[in-house]
């Protein structure tokens, strides 16, 4: 049997056992593309490389950086940073408000005759008509206290002098009312006008 | 504690003894001013009579004369019916409104025509009366005693509550 051996030189046809044969040029050819293309390849894998793996990363990043940040951050934390957000708001719409809101709605009724307005358009009867006048008259009068304003308008000079007198009287009533039941002897005294005094004040 | 509503004109150191008894000092007050406007209205009648007669006869002015018991009966022709009009209307004459008195019959209700004619006489007639008064537990003068009427003090523009009246020792 004969062993196969394989030898060729470097521009020389290949030896396979006894036989030899020639490679086509096209196989050589083939290689070289190959070989080239892959090289070409690899380089610009490499520079690729560099270039896209920096903005990679950046492009990662934020969403690492907000995943961290998010579970330093609390949800209360948060609540109170959105809440001061919102009052800061408020603040700075009710302060346009009412700092603007005068001055369009002055100058609008600087346009609008309102008087002629409500008697144009208002049936003042029917609104007349359905509030309840006596009652609103009378829940005035209780909440102004009349009789103590009375009282107070009334009290002169003169009604003082006449309370004194009559405090007076109280007390002589008292006085003789007392003599007496001493001279009689009663044990029960008569009706006495509590809360008098010798000076008439309770 | 809220005071009653008749109690909100009267000063509150006198609240604590409205619709007692009143006493004799007072009353004697009261009566002596009433008998002051009898007196006035008397005068004011005859100093009219005087005036009259002065138009119908200018040539001399003259107070009326020989006035007799005309001066008595006329007193008593107007201060009856001046102290029975006011006690059953009102309860006060002008002295008792004075001095802060209203007479009331029994119960603390107000006194009927009659009664009050009846008590208005009883005064006039015989004013000594009304000292019996101190004599009275309850503050009564005789003249309270046979009609059953009283004198309590009230200084309320109007009529205390007939339960607020005390005679006595009793709330009625």
């Amino acid at each position: 049997m004969i062993s196969p051996t394989v030898s060729a030189d470097v521009d020389g046809p290949v030896v396979v056992g006894a036989v030899a044969f020639r490679m086509p040029a096209a196989v050589d050819i083939g290689v070289d593309v190959f070989v080239s293309a892959t090289r070409q390849a690899k380089a610009v894998g490499r520079v690729g490389f560099a270039v896209a793996a920096p903005l990679a990363g950046l492009a990662l990043r934020p969403a690492r950086l907000l995943q961290r940040r998010w579970s330093l951050a609390s949800g209360p934390v948060r609540a109170e940073q959105g809440r001061q957000l919102r009052l800061a708001g408020e603040q700075q719409a009710v302060e346009f408000v009412s700092r603007w809101l005068p001055v369009i709605i002055d100058r609008a009724l600087d346009r609008v005759d309102v008087t002629q307005l409500v008697l144009d358009h208002v049936q003042l009867e029917r609104i007349i008509a359905r509030l309840d006048v006596v009652g609103i008259a009378r829940e005035v009068i209780d909440e102004l206290d009349l009789p103590e304003i009375i009282r107070e308008s009334s009290s002169s000079m003169a009604s003082e002098t006449v309370v004194g007198v009559r405090l007076r009287g109280v007390e002589a009533d008292e006085r003789v009312g007392r003599i007496l039941d001493r001279v009689l002897l009663r044990r029960n005294s008569r009706v006495a006008a509590d809360g008098v005094g010798p000076d008439g004040l309770a | 504690m809220a005071s009653p509503d008749h109690l909100l004109s009267v000063p509150v150191q006198a609240r604590s003894f409205q619709g007692r008894a009143a006493g004799i000092v007072t009353r004697v007050a009261a009566a002596s001013i009433d008998f002051i406007v009898v007196i006035a209205i008397l005068g004011a009648i005859y100093t009219g009579i005087a005036a009259v007669t002065f138009i119908v006869h200018p040539s001399s002015f003259h107070w009326p004369q020989n006035l007799g018991w005309s001066v008595p009966v006329v007193g008593f022709g107007i201060g009856v019916p001046y102290l029975a009009l006011s006690w059953c209307t009102s309860g006060r004459s002008y002295g008792a409104t004075v001095l802060g008195l209203r007479v009331l019959g029994r119960g603390g209700c107000r006194l009927g025509f009659g009664r009050a004619l009846a008590r208005a006489a009883l005064c006039v007639v015989f004013p000594l009366g009304l000292f019996w008064v101190p004599f009275s537990r309850d503050n009564r003068s005789l003249q309270d005693l046979l009609l059953r009427t009283t004198a309590v003090y009230d200084w309320s523009a109007v009529r205390a509550p007939a339960d607020r009246v005390v005679v006595g020792d009793q709330l009625r």
